[in-house]
């Protein structure tokens, strides 16, 4: 197989929006591959179809055209290969902390016991060990998020979806996930895809940026982050990380300026 | 923790305090003649009848009464949870009953109860369908609408998991509407209590509403007091047991406040 044959692929990808009150067109002709091993970032101006593509991507909603492909193999439901994290909180209140960790191995690990002690390793990989029996309402937001994330890996996919999900965090927290994840992705060696209107966030974790259009959504440009890793060291960026960041955040402004639809004159405003 | 058992001891003595200053007040302004004594009997006079109701056919009363609403609210919750189920999720029996189900939903309980004689007579049956009638409804609508409004995102969460529809349902659909059911259950215990009261007072020679109504044609208020009294303890008894069992069973909504399980 070779390297453009693996990952998850989206092939000319578009996706409309009909029947409501104003059928819109959500993604016009996208296009992305993500790699083996690669932690790729999408941003976009909000509005511009970042969480439809992912649905897409993940086998939730089907195309209106075009392919998704994960190791050239047609996605046209969820499966375990492809994980996503929503922006919602998506943890089950009826089950504790291992209780929703043991949910996601019931399909694979068929032994009571040896399925606890894998959801006690995992809860171990997110610093979650002591919370065992807690239930989910008595965690914090940050804690909320690495159980979600540990819960996410259970099944082993290959890929892993994420959307916007550290946005409602603060700083510190959202620091902290962001090296959670970053060992999740390099102990495990799966492909993340996140999609963030965080710039700092992208360049951060990234090896690739795609930088999305205002709707209809679609890949406006790619930018490819070379900078080392690891990008911080002791919650402080290292060198060379704002001149990249600046980069980004210029090209992304001006491709979120071109993209720009025409604002709409409100016939029902009586001041317009 | 000290400040944890003053709060329980709050918890326990304030309400006591309260009701026994009500009725102290009561006893009170009866006695200096504030209100007419006939019509509402002193606290004191109550008790009194009370204590002759538990003496004579009160329990026999109490019982039957807590016979017919258990009956018949074990029947129509059990009815409203496995039909709610159905017609949520399953959209060729929503299509089937729901209309039916729909049809039957405006009519009270009370204006069945003549039919409920006519078919059944005046034994028990014809109270136990009443009050299940009354207890149906709510759960039903809880159920269904419940199951019908768990978020996408859990379910396609469920799905990427690896759970298979079967799976999601039990673990997923289900805990889900299980906050919607309670409220239904806590609500039909309450029409519970009223379906009963109504079915006794019409063909029935026993049960605390019969007790009512016969204390009613003898002109004993006090009488009439102390079952009215009866059935509120009852009910409060029943709420409260209701809420210890749903801390067990759904512990995860402890901090739900539509549920109030706490």
């Amino acid at each position: 197989m070779t390297s453009s044959e693996e990952g998850l692929r989206a092939v000319d990808v578009s996706l409309d929006y009909g029947g409501g009150t104003l059928p819109l067109e959500a993604l016009s002709s996208v296009s992305l591959h993500v790699r083996p091993g690669e932690f790729l970032t999408i941003v976009g101006p909000s509005g511009c179809g970042k969480t439809s593509l992912l649905r897409l991507l993940a086998g939730l909603l089907a195309p209106s055209a075009g392919f998704i492909l994960m190791r050239e193999r047609s996605v046209d439901r969820p499966s375990k290969e492809i994980g996503i994290i929503f922006q919602q909180a998506t943890l089950f209140p009826w089950f504790t902390v291992a209780g929703n960790v043991e949910f996601a191995l019931r399909s694979q690990v068929a032994d009571k016991a040896s399925r606890r002690r894998r959801a006690l390793d995992l809860l171990d990989s997110v610093g979650l060990r002591e919370f065992t029996g807690a239930w989910p309402f008595e965690l914090s937001g940050g804690m909320a998020q690495r159980l979600t994330l540990a819960r996410a890996v259970a099944p082993q996919p290959k890929v892993l979806l994420l959307d916007e999900p550290f946005s409602a965090l603060d700083a510190i927290s959202r620091s902290e996930m962001h090296c959670v994840l970053l060992d999740i992705w390099s102990q495990r060696q799966i492909s993340v895809l996140l999609v963030t209107h965080d710039l700092d966030e992208a360049v951060t974790l990234a090896d690739r940026v795609l930088i999305m259009s205002h709707r209809p959504g679609s890949i406006a440009a790619e930018v490819a982050i070379d900078l080392p890793r690891p990008r911080i060291q002791d919650g402080v960026r290292t060198a060379g990380f704002e001149k990249v960041r600046n980069e980004v955040a210029g090209l992304a402004t001006d491709l979120y300026r071109a993209s720009r639809p025409a604002p709409v004159t409100n016939r029902h405003n009586p001041v317009a | 923790m000290a400040r944890r058992s003053s709060i329980r001891w709050q918890r326990l003595a304030l309400p006591a305090v309260s009701i026994a200053l009500f009725f102290s007040l009561l006893e009170i302004a009866g006695r200096v003649g504030l209100y007419e004594t006939s019509l509402v009997p002193l606290p004191s006079s109550v008790a009194r009848a009370m204590e002759w109701l538990v003496r004579g056919p009160f329990f026999a009363d109490l019982s039957a009464t807590a016979r017919r609403i258990a009956t018949g609210y074990v029947v129509g919750a059990s009815l409203g949870i496995i039909l709610g189920l159905a017609t949520g999720l399953l959209s060729r029996v929503r299509n089937l009953l729901e209309p039916v189900v729909q049809l039957g939903r405006p009519i009270p309980a009370v204006a069945l109860v003549p039919l409920a004689l006519a078919w059944f007579g005046i034994g028990e049956l014809a109270k136990a369908s009443i009050v299940a009638w009354a207890c149906f409804f709510p759960v039903w609508i809880n159920t269904h609408s419940g199951v019908g409004r768990v978020p996408a995102e859990l379910l396609w969460t469920s799905a990427v998991l690896g759970a298979n529809r079967g799976r999601t349902v039990l673990q997923v659909v289900i805990p889900w509407a299980s906050s919607f059911i309670f409220v239904g259950l806590r609500t039909s215990l309450g029409l519970a209590f009223a379906a009963v009261v109504v079915a006794e007072m019409s063909g029935a020679s026993s049960g605390l509403g019969y007790r009512i109504l016969a204390s009613h044609y003898a002109f004993r208020v006090d009488e009439m007091l102390a079952s009215i009294i009866a059935i509120g303890a009852l009910g409060a008894l029943t709420d409260l047991l209701f809420r210890a069992t749903a801390r067990h069973v759904v512990p995860w909504l402890g901090h739900d406040e539509g549920v109030h399980v706490r």
